[in-house]
């Protein structure tokens, strides 16, 4: 990247963070806990990866730091911006500075439009750039996520780009208005593994050339552990283990971080440390696989219904969320609802710590 | 047992220019096996996998070659002895067949539809058939009596196996069965059909993008890159050592993820256009390894260690390879 690239891509660093952010989707009959008071942040420059199952609730997470959706309560902040209270005519200009990368880059992309087209309208649209500058700055930024020879790829339309291709291209489109932060939903899951790292490598590249934060949002543990610094991981819209990539990987604590680990395709497994291997973990499937789905799991299994006193019907967890899978639980796990323990650098929620 | 030999397969469209997925294909299948097919998107997979079943249309794509089965080329059948065979001996559950179910239907319908149309079965007989096959998969007989919308991806995609074995065919082709579900679901799923496999004992012909995957159910994997099968083998002895560079490239993409350092790596470059005529050896241009020969002539296939390769450094005199 040229050094003029990195300046006018450049952007101010700025912190994410969440602050007991609870959402409650209401369904008619009852309600969806989404999200559990979850609390954590992306300091500047940094790359935290949010990972969990489906139905984690890992997108209303992007969804609420990017203010498409607001939290039920908690709070969310970047920089100088109180997102969770943010009037609706002022998410348009908070917007420039949090963008999002989609798992499919083919239908994030409008068909009729050129490479030279889907870059420039973001320079023009937030950053008010001339037409002429605005080109020349989409030639950069071409350069920059390797869609090269710029000359060649310039007129080319979706369709004509690769997996990969498209994919750097939605990557270009999004640090086009210089933004804090980048929230990146799945971005490669639909890659072959061969250009996976490819992409990633340059979300992080990029990161590091212009300050930006990047919240990388996968299931795949691989990957948070290749690019990321920290780890979340997120079960059932609780954050049960969190820290640094390398302490929550490599010394994985909570029984269903280790259920994520060992079902990582690899075929040098035999080289997993035993704690891995755990025979008992080996046979956690999916939740509810031999279940109807009335029971599927959705909605956390330990939830109790309780009436507040106003009378509304809200679900309250009680216990621990991952006890229906866990081969641990004991009758304090149904009881009481752990909560995250431990350094900062490593915390994990389970009250069997250590002991497994 | 199955082989396949010298299979064609062109693509030809109104617009565009012709497509050919497949170029020259020889395999086999032996009975009770569980054998993988993988390789990059596009590289003709799907492509391969239908024309064993013979699900293409032969008046719009041009198919060549011989797909044979118990010594019956499915290639020459005509549509009604091709109905017979299907489910029966060759059933296939498309990638993202999960979502066929059609959704105003109880998923019991569907499979007392394809029982139906083969055979003469009592009520009964076929809900007792239905239940053993979804316990086959690990869901509860419950699971016949609701509808699709009812049931979350994972379940979905087990029901889907379960259909495909409604008629005990010899032989069953997955086509990406696990790619659109999340890590934890796709690996039980996968645990589940190597086990479901190996008590059944039919053959399983497992098409996926991810390597890392297919070694752990496959008995033998067969690598694909532009339309040409570039390495096949046992499992055990691949792992051990495989010979094609892309074949060690692709395993050089899985890494495991408690090691000191993990950085990740890929496959420079992308693959050749299919609508093209190919020189030399398809992954030249990406091959790590590759000299002279390598753009000029086609490699020819190696037999040797339980499998074969195609590629120069194991066909040319004069190139020391590191297999001695
Ligand atoms: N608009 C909505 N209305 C009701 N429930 C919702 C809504 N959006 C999400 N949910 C529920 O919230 C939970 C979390 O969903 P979310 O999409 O955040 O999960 P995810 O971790 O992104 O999953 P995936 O990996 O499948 O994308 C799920 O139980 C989902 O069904
Ligand atoms: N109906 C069609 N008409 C023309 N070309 C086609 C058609 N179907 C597939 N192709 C082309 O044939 C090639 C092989 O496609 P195929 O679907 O077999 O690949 P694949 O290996 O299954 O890929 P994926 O992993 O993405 O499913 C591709 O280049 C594709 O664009
Ligand atoms: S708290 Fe109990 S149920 Fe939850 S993960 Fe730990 S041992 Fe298992
Ligand atoms: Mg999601
Ligand atoms: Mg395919």
């Amino acid at each position: 990247m040229s050094p003029e690239v990195i300046q006018t891509v450049g952007s101010q660093a700025a912190r994410l963070e969440l602050r007991e952010v609870t959402k409650i989707y209401q369904k008619r009959r009852r309600n969806t806990v989404a999200l559990n008071r979850v609390s954590f942040a992306v300091e500047p420059g940094k790359i935290v990866a949010l990972v969990g199952e489906s139905g984690s609730g890992k997108t209303t997470i992007a969804r609420i730091v990017t203010g498409i959706e607001r939290p039920t309560s908690g709070e969310v902040s970047l920089g100088n911006w109180q997102v969770e209270t943010l009037p609706t005519r002022r998410l348009r200009e908070y917007r420039r500075f949090v963008q999002m990368v989609f798992q499919d880059p083919f239908s994030s992309l409008n068909p009729h439009n050129t490479v030279l087209q889907t870059l420039m309208r973001p320079l023009i649209n937030h950053r008010h750039f001339s037409l002429s500058r605005a080109r020349e700055q989409a030639f950069a930024i071409m350069d920059t996520v390797r869609l090269t020879p710029v000359e060649q790829f310039a007129n080319k339309k979706p369709h004509q780009l690769s997996g990969g291709q498209r994919q750097r291209l939605v990557i270009g489109r999004a640090i086009a208005p210089a933004p804090q932060l980048m929230v990146a939903d799945e971005p490669v899951s639909m890659l072959d593994v061969s250009i996976r790292a490819d992409v990633l490598y340059l979300i992080d590249e990029l990161r590091q050339r212009t300050g930006m934060s990047v919240l990388y949002i996968t299931h795949d543990l691989l990957s948070a552990r290749a690019v990321s610094d920290e780890v979340v991981v997120l079960y059932r819209g609780h954050v049960v283990e969190r820290g640094a990539a390398q302490e929550v990987i490599r010394h994985a604590e909570h029984p269903y971080t280790r259920v994520l680990i060992n079902a990582i395709p690899n075929p040098r497994r035999d080289m997993y440390p035993v704690l891995s291997r755990d025979p008992e973990l080996v046979h956690i499937t999916e939740a509810g696989s031999t279940l109807p789905s009335s029971q599927y799991p959705s909605e956390a299994g330990a939830l109790k219904n309780v009436t507040g006193t106003s009378g509304v019907k809200t679900d309250v967890a009680v216990g621990c969320p991952f006890i229906q899978r866990c081969p641990y639980a004991t009758s304090q796990c149904a009881e009481q609802t752990p909560v995250l323990q431990g350094a900062t650098t490593h915390q994990v929620a389970c009250w069997h710590t250590g002991e497994i | 047992m199955l082989e396949v030999k010298d299979l064609w397969v062109t693509y030809k469209s109104r617009h565009g220019k012709p497509v050919t997925a497949v170029r020259g294909v020889h395999i086999t299948i032996p009975d009770n096996t569980f054998i993988g097919l993988v390789g990059e998107s596009g590289c003709g997979k799907s492509t391969l996998g239908f024309a064993i079943a013979r699900l293409l249309d032969g008046r719009r794509n041009q198919v060549a070659g011989s797909v044979v089965l118990n010594d019956v080329d499915l290639l020459k059948l005509d549509e009604r002895e091709l109905r017979a065979l299907r489910w029966k001996k060759v059933s296939v559950v498309l990638q993202g067949g999960m979502n066929a179910f059609n959704p105003v239907h109880k998923i019991k319908q569907q499979f007392m539809d394809a029982m139906r149309a083969h055979g003469n079965f009592t009520v009964t007989e076929m809900k007792e058939k239905i239940a053993l096959l979804l316990q086959h998969v690990q869901l509860d007989s419950e699971v016949m009596e609701m509808y699709p919308h009812e049931l979350s991806g994972g379940m979905k995609q087990r029901a889907a196996i379960a259909l495909s074995l409604v008629l005990d065919p010899e032989l069953v082709i997955l086509d990406e069965p696990t790619t659109a579900l999340d890590v934890v679901v796709q690996h039980a799923i996968v645990d589940m059909l190597k086990d479901l496999q190996r008590r059944l004992k039919f053959s399983v012909l497992f098409i996926s993008h991810d390597l890392g995957l297919v070694l752990e159910v496959a008995q033998r994997v067969m690598v694909m890159y532009a339309g040409e099968i570039v390495e096949e083998r046992s499992t055990a002895t691949l792992l051990k050592k495989s010979l094609h560079p892309y074949t060690q490239a692709l395993l050089d993409c899985y890494v495991d993820p408690q090691a000191e350092d993990v950085r990740l790596a890929g496959i420079p470059g992308s693959p050749p256009d299919l609508s093209l005529p190919l020189r030399g050896c398809a992954f030249a241009p990406r091959c790590a390894k590759a000299f002279a020969a390598c753009r000029d002539e086609k490699p020819e296939t190696t037999f040797g260690g339980g499998g074969f390769v195609q590629c120069h450094l194991y066909t040319k005199q004069g190139v020391t390879t590191d297999e001695s």
